[in-house]
């Protein structure tokens, strides 16, 4: 595999380049290296160019206790029961996606730091923005005792790109990679031939699109936890619908010794608070998702040790747009400049968040490093709102209804706005409904259509991941109805180059354009909490609720 | 879901008397009790076909739909259509319907489109469920309640029967899931002697009372108070009868009196409360169930009406009502039986 390797290609080729200048540091090439899938030998070559030292490989692990990984002993997991029968093709909740995790496996996963390791895939290359191809990995046995190969990886995307089966990988796939698309080269070899150009296209090949599960060629959708057929640590054992899954080990896991535990289970409860007070009474060993208020009550109790990991994910406070009273820039401004985001961070996040800046460039993402220079930060500032709002010929302000769904921070964030925006003359009347009734169904889709409202954003690993779906004009969660011709088109430069500088100047210039018309007010990245036992050991941090428990060991 | 979560008002108003001559009467012989057995029966067929159209059509008119809950909030409005179709939603109301009640009876319950597994052994587990936790708070309700109700009758207005009334009525006025609340974080969190989450025990004496003893305490809070007056206004009212006195009188010791001659007649509307509750201890432990994340049939139908499983909604709700129906029908049998009025058909 390494031989035609001698020569780099474009990207690898404009890495070593970038590196070389000095404008990318040694950690960063070798984020990128990793995240662009490059093979080890080519990953070497970058990083001895790198110019400043950097710890590169952070292990993202928690403090467990110390000592060497101790093998045996059984993990007790416990979530909010899933809303249906956990399938990888078609689960879309914490509840469905841990459990499926625990047994199966992606061809890449992301590290706490956001970069991509290699999984089921080796290695993976971007021949041209719209072609990759993935090596996988020789010896993988799924736990039917089949052996894996390209023939199962095409046979999977198939299965999730078919719209027939309403997988929601979809969500996020749609126009990149779509049915047929996928192809087998050799045994080891697989080929993706997107719709368009996508340099982001690893990390919706990993557990940020969570469906993304490779399973057997023949795999029957539903079946997932009825007979073992991932190729993960663990093999589903026994199953008990809206109860609980046991797992055992996979004696014949492909990286040999692991994983530590003997075997899992994960316990359903029937709400967050459940599965808090069984964490508090010593009833499990990792709560892999803790909400914040949980995690306040966890941290006080001691019972268990809180892991936080900064996420990508955050609340949009969106406007629309196209119509009243947010159709002028100037209010959807006065509101933005309302909002005091440190302290919208003490209070409704318990701290555990990092400010926004009205733009979708995470300090965690590889392209924002100009976005996050060239675009001040919007602080709380009444005079400038109340400029705004004389702006907009309504100096003493307006009223407006905001729509918010019940889910965790949500409601408190809310009311926070509501407060915040009181001085300016801004009164906000809060509407508040299910998160079920809030997504809706059909054509009754309140988060879509409401003049104000906020909606909660998984984390992703590529700020394109968020911009295709909720920010560019054709975005089909365009929540703001927000369109600009501008924006929209450096969005298709920023997923079409692979040169690291072009990618990093057209998301600025993305950056202040969304910035400058605030159609979302994203105040706040949020930091994910985990709880462990404090004998659990080798458990990452993150990212975000995903499990990666080969390494989990308890003392 | 009120009637469901607390105790249900007693269902023993005193049977009327069977008219003479009344036709499932005169086919079936001429005792009254017997009578008045298939008389119920036919009021609990007709109940039962009631709730079955009843659940069906709240299932129906529920906002949200199967496919959306299956396939969550990213799916496209075609591909949950498209699962819709696949399920036969879209057929007409009365024919899903005829289906679903045909199957119903004949025994097939069908399968749960959202956790892919057949109802009718999944509910059924669940019921049984439920069973284990009423059979253990009936074994702690009827002896302390029924044992303290007649002492604080027997102790009418003097300070036994104050504290009893006292500790009960409040017991009573502490909803389940306040009581299940401090009771977890005394037991489960602050001394760790019993499971927050309770597991569906082994049949061994230790298991049951390790996962269930804490579930059923805020039955027993619950039904305490309500059983215990019961017994006490039952007892206190015949130890003041002319009976009791004649047999004081008599020369018959307060024990005698109490055993002999007021029991019998005081604990007949408490035996018929407590019947009438067993509905509520089976069939309406929704709280109780989900604070202790135990998988009973309340738990479960809970669970099914808010992912729009309405093959497991259905089956649960018929078989709560079923046992809601029997209880009741069983009470007022008991009372029949126990008012030798009634028995013998007499006044």
């Amino acid at each position: 595999m390494s031989e035609d390797r001698v020569r780099l290609n474009e990207y690898e080729y404009h890495l070593y380049e970038e590196a070389r200048s000095g404008r990318m540091s040694r950690r960063d090439v070798l984020r990128r290296a990793a995240a662009m899938g490059l093979a080890a030998p080519v990953i070497g070559v970058l990083a001895a160019c790198g110019t400043t030292p950097g710890n590169g490989a952070s292990s993202g692990s928690s403090s467990g206790p110390s000592g060497r990984p101790k093998k045996g002993g059984h993990a007790r997991f416990g979530v909010q029961v899933a809303t249906a029968s956990p399938d990888p093709v078609t689960m879309f909740d914490e509840g469905s996606i841990q459990a499926v995790q625990i047994a199966g496996e992606y061809l890449c996963w992301p590290n706490p730091d956001n970069s991509l390791s290699p999984r089921l895939a080796t290695s993976w290359k971007a021949d041209t923005p719209s072609e990759w191809t993935f090596k996988l990995r020789q010896g993988v046995k799924f736990h039917n005792g089949k052996t894996m190969t390209a023939d199962d990886v095409v046979a999977t995307v198939d299965l999730l790109t078919n719209t027939q089966n309403g997988s929601s990988f979809l969500s996020q796939a749609k126009g990149i990679l779509d049915s047929g698309q996928t192809e087998k080269i050799d045994d080891y070899t697989v080929k993706f031939h997107l719709s368009q150009p996508f340099v982001d296209f690893p990390y919706l090949m990993s557990a940020y699109n969570y469906n993304a599960v490779i399973l057997p060629k023949g795999y029957e959708i539903g079946s997932f936890l009825k007979k073992p057929q991932g190729t993960g640590p663990f093999m589903v054992s026994k199953y008990v619908p809206n109860q609980s899954i046991t797992y055992t080990r996979n004696p014949h896991y492909w990286l040999p010794g692991l994983p530590y535990l003997d075997g899992a289970t994960l316990t359903y409860y029937q709400s967050d608070q459940g599965v808090l007070t069984a964490a508090q009474s010593g009833e499990l060993d990792i709560m892999a998702y803790a909400p914040y208020g949980a995690a306040q009550t966890l941290g006080k109790s001691g019972s268990m040790r809180l892991v936080p990991a900064k996420s990508t994910a955050f609340d949009t406070l969106q406007m629309r747009t196209d119509m009243k009273p947010f159709d002028d820039v100037n209010k959807r401004l006065a509101v933005a400049c309302c909002l005091d985001r440190p302290g919208l961070i003490k209070t409704v996040l318990d701290g555990y968040g990092t400010v926004g800046n009205d733009h979708p460039f995470s300090p965690m993402f590889k392209e924002s490093p100009l976005a996050d220079q060239q675009v001040p930060q919007r602080k709380q500032d009444y005079k400038l709102a109340k400029e705004y709002l004389a702006k907009a010929g309504t100096p003493r302000g307006f009223s407006v209804t905001l729509t918010t769904q019940n889910y965790e921070d949500i409601p408190s964030y809310a009311t926070a706005v509501k407060q915040q925006c009181a001085p300016a003359g801004i009164d906000v009347n809060i509407q508040q409904v299910t998160q079920t009734a809030f997504y809706g169904s059909g054509n009754n889709q309140p988060w879509l259509s409401v003049p104000f409202g906020i909606t909660n954003w998984a984390p992703r690993g590529a700020s394109a991941q968020f911009i295709l779906t909720a920010f560019q004009s054709a975005g089909i969660w365009n929540s703001a109805h927000w369109k600009n011709a501008q924006y929209t088109s450096l969005f298709k430069d920023l997923s079409a180059t692979l040169d690291e500088q072009k990618r990093a100047q057209a998301a600025a210039q993305m950056a202040k354009i969304q910035n400058a018309e605030c159609p979302d007010i994203i105040a706040y990245w949020l930091t994910q909490l985990r709880a462990e036992a404090p004998t659990v050991g080798g458990f990452p941090a993150g990212p975000a609720e995903y499990l990666d428990v080969r390494q989990t060991w308890l003392s | 879901m009120a009637e469901l979560t607390s105790p249900a008002a007693p269902a023993a108003a005193p049977a009327p008397r069977p008219a003479p001559g009344a036709a499932a009467g005169a086919f079936l012989g001429r005792h009254p009790l017997l009578s008045l057995l298939v008389k119920r029966l036919w009021l609990a067929l007709v109940t039962l076909f009631l709730v079955s159209v009843l659940v069906f059509v709240i299932a129906r008119v529920m906002p949200g739909d199967v496919g959306r809950s299956i396939l969550g909030p990213y799916a496209s409005a075609a591909q949950v259509a498209a699962l819709d179709r696949k399920l036969g939603l879209d057929r007409p109301i009365l024919a899903q319907y005829g289906s679903y009640i045909w199957g119903f009876v004949r025994g097939d319950w069908g399968t749960s489109p959202v956790l892919s597994v057949p109802v009718r052994p999944y509910v059924m587990g669940h019921l049984v469920n439920s069973l284990y936790l009423a059979g253990l708070a009936l074994v702690e309700i009827i002896p302390l309640s029924i044992g303290l109700g007649i002492v604080a009758g027997w102790f009418r207005d003097r300070w036994p029967d104050r504290l009893i009334s006292v500790v009960g009525v409040s017991l009573l006025a502490l909803p389940e899931f306040v009581s299940g609340t401090i009771l977890i974080v005394v037991f489960s969190i602050e001394l760790r002697a019993l499971p927050s989450s309770a597991a569906v025990p082994d049949l061994s004496i230790v298991d049951i009372l390790h996962n269930l003893l804490l579930p059923s305490l805020p039955l027993l809070f619950v039904l305490f108070g309500y059983i215990a007056r019961m017994t006490r206004a039952g007892t206190a009212d015949a130890l003041s009868s002319n009976y009791a006195r004649t047999a004081y009188l008599k020369g018959l010791s307060g024990t005698a009196v109490l055993w002999k001659h007021v029991l019998r007649n005081s604990l007949t509307p408490t035996i018929t409360v407590i019947a009438v509750q067993l509905g509520y201890l089976i069939g309406g432990l929704v709280v109780t169930e989900r604070l202790f994340n135990y998988p009973g049939i309340g738990n479960l139908i809970y669970t099914a009406a808010t992912d729009h499983d309405q093959a497991m909604l259905q089956a649960g709700v018929l078989l709560i009502a079923g046992v809601y129906t029997v209880a009741n029908t069983l009470a007022d049998l008991l009372y029949a039986v126990l008012n030798p009025r009634l028995r013998l058909g007499g006044s």
